[in-house]
């Protein structure tokens, strides 16, 4: 098969893996050698289904000795096979970074012969990426379950990112839809990666010139809708996984169905689902939420029709309103219309005097939503939509902080 | 009265000193540093080639100098602190209508009331400022995406080339990103649309050169390997949608129709 053919059949193999961040990575450019690393990562195109491509995402096989039910690559599918040689891999990823087509590249692989031998194909294809071609630009790489801690190791000196996907949220669901797989062989390569990263972490804060280990960090995805577990126990997982292995990201696929398997759904999740989980997740990790919060009084899944933290507001009427010139961080937290960037401004401006409504556009509060959950000084805010000010306020918030505040 | 300029941000710079003198000329006697924001309320700034003359309009064209640049540059570096003279010039590459005027206002205000004034986005003139380096902020980090070099082969030699077109004067901007990340070839991103060009040779650096144009078409300069790469690329990338999800509106929010032109993958 030509370079195109597999190129087509290898990228299509790879596009139901949802993460393509390139950020986290601050990899300083040198003289002499291609690329560097952007810490707040850039997107260099748009697919068709409105999703940014950042980086190159390729299977270097999508042949697999696995038979997982919700994989188009599983052994028990009858489809055209193909792989890359690592040289393929290299090139294409070389041409097309020095077009600046793609900030780096996302290797994964199906599993041929076993793990470990696959994961030494992989490391093949990154070595002579950093080595031979002296190539700066990102790198993300998965870690197969079961191969040689060794070999993650050193796959970890070279990548910015490494992951390892749970995919389903249950041993019992794991079972039943990927008999090859265990939740055991899961979790050990994300806790050899974590405390790689840790004990590289803290060598460095003693050494000098220590090598970064996956310096962006580890990541992981669920598959959501494939089995019937609920949002509750989606998150509860997720939170557990950001606290022990220090997850960067967990990342949230709703199923698309691609195999006819009477132990799949036929249907697809609703896409909002994702929206919602990815809300929910953001409050676990920067609102000081914790996951049975979000399901107090529920069903175990997230509403549908409004986000999860106004959810929250509407269940707790004794919780509000809340005073601004008084609250702290954490309580403005919960406010509907305040963020992360909005509560600290909101804690320093106050240092200066009492804030008023017209204070809170400015510093970015979405009054909006906030009006009915706050006072200004014992006063619940008025309504300033009328003169159409606040929509022109409120629109200037997104930068003002980087650009014109520190002055 | 309207003060013109030729040329870029420099000649911009010749104008904010003129309209300082000016007004220090016609009223000596007030304290010099205050009272500027009145002072200069009926002046206004505009490249010459983008003017269009009004009714009743007086317009004057201030010639270069050079060293009055350099003062003025020094003079608001002082006033409005390293960032706020980068939030500046940034408003300026945005090229909105306006925005020359909006920033001399701006200096005379930050002059007059010191920078903590800045962050006051009800009064027109700041948030006029604030928008526009922040449009300049986006768009430039969206080029950083967006360009697409293709592979030439001139005399011998691998070059290459992008072009772009966009609404703001990004190559000031993304100049500095481009040298760090692409310092092993020679290289060119030319602003189609402005004919200027950053061009960058190794060992020597990133240079903004004006009046850059090509004369033939690129096509006849690509190397062996061009196309078959550009092919590469189009088929990942038709490749990579999830089919069950495409959606016209969803793309074009999120990478407008404007910035098409030159990717190689939407052509
Ligand atoms: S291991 Fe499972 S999910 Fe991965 S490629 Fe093989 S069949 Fe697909």
């Amino acid at each position: 098969m030509d370079l195109a053919g597999k190129l087509s059949i290898l990228a299509d193999a790879a596009k139901y893996d949802v993460s393509c961040s390139s950020s986290g990575s601050d990899r300083a450019s040198a003289p002499g050698s291609l690329g560097s690393g952007s810490v707040g990562g850039i997107c260099h195109s748009w697919a068709d289904d409105g999703r940014c491509i950042s980086l190159l995402k390729l299977l270097l096989t999508n042949s697999c000795i696995y038979d997982c039910a919700y994989c188009r690559n599983r052994r028990s599918n009858d489809i055209p096979r193909t792989s890359f040689t690592p040289d393929e891999v290299v090139d294409l990823t070389m041409q097309f970074y020095r077009r600046n087509y793609i900030e780096g590249l996302f290797l994964s692989s199906g599993i041929v012969r076993d793990p470990d031998h696959t994961m030494g194909l992989m490391l093949a294809v990154v070595e002579r990426l950093r080595v031979r071609e002296r190539f700066n630009g990102y790198i993300h790489m998965k870690a197969i379950p079961g191969a040689d801690p060794a070999t993650i190791r050193r796959a970890g000196l070279l990548v910015d990112r490494m992951s390892v996907n749970v995919e389903l949220p249950t041993e019992a669901s794991l079972k039943l839809l990927a008999p090859d797989k265990s939740r055991e062989a899961i979790f050990s390569p994300m806790a050899l990666i974590g405390n790689a990263k840790a004990e590289f972490l803290e060598d460095g804060k003693r050494l000098r010139s220590v090598p970064s280990f996956v310096p962006a960090g580890q990541s992981t995805q669920l598959v959501v809708g494939a089995t019937p577990e609920s949002d509750r126990t989606v998150l509860g997982l997720a939170s557990a996984l950001y606290r022990k292995f220090e997850l960067k990201r967990v990342y949230y696929s709703a199923y698309v169905p691609i195999n006819v398997d009477s132990r799949l759904p036929v249907c697809a999740p609703p896409e909002r689902r994702e929206n919602r989980l990815y809300q929910a997740d953001w409050l676990l990790r920067f609102y000081g939420f914790g996951v049975d919060e979000l399901f107090e009084g529920g069903d175990g899944n997230l509403v549908d029709s409004l986000d999860p933290k106004a959810v929250w507001a509407i269940r707790h009427p004794e919780f509000f309103p809340v005073e601004v010139n008084g609250a702290d961080y954490g309580v403005l937290l919960r406010v509907p219309g305040i963020g992360v960037k909005s509560a600290r401004r909101i804690v320093a401006a106050r240092k200066s005097g009492r804030l008023g409504p017209e204070d809170l556009s400015r510093l970015g509060v979405v009054m909006k939503r906030a009006r009915s959950f706050i006072l200004c000084s014992g006063r619940a805010p008025v309504s300033l939509l009328s003169d159409g000010r606040e929509s022109r306020i409120v629109r200037g918030k997104a930068g003002l902080g980087q650009l014109l505040l520190p002055l | 009265m309207i003060l013109l300029y030729e040329g870029g941000f420099r000649g911009f710079l010749g104008c904010v000193f003129e309209a300082f003198a000016r007004a220090s000329a016609a009223d000596p006697s007030a304290r010099n540093g205050a009272d500027w924001i009145e002072r200069l309320a009926d002046v206004g700034i505009e490249r010459r080639d983008r003017y269009i003359p009004a009714l009743f309009a007086e317009s004057t064209i201030v010639p270069h100098n050079g060293a009055r640049a350099d003062r003025t540059e020094a003079g608001l570096m002082h006033a409005l602190g390293r960032e706020g003279f980068d939030a500046a010039v940034k408003a300026y590459l945005s090229e909105r209508p306006g925005i020359d005027t909006a920033l001399l206002r701006f200096f005379a205000r930050c002059i007059d009331r010191g920078m903590g004034q800045s962050a006051r986005l009800e009064i027109p003139e700041n948030f006029a400022v604030f928008e526009a380096s922040r449009r300049s902020g986006i768009e430039a980090h969206r080029f950083m995406g967006l360009v697409r070099f293709r592979e030439l082969e001139v005399s011998g030699a691998a070059v290459y080339y992008a072009p772009i077109e966009s609404d703001c004067f990004v190559l000031p901007l993304i100049a500095r990103h481009f040298a760090d990340r692409f310092n092993d070839r020679d290289w060119v991103i030319h602003d189609a649309g402005r004919d200027a060009a950053l061009v960058y040779r190794v060992g020597s650096g990133v240079d903004l050169a004006e009046g850059f144009s090509l004369d033939l078409p690129v096509e006849g300069l690509y190397s062996g390997e061009e196309r078959l790469i550009q092919a590469y690329w189009r088929r990942y990338y038709a490749d990579i949608a999830i089919d069950e999800r495409v959606s016209r509106k969803r793309l074009t929010g999120r990478m407008p129709v404007k910035y098409w032109k030159y990717l190689v993958e939407r052509n």
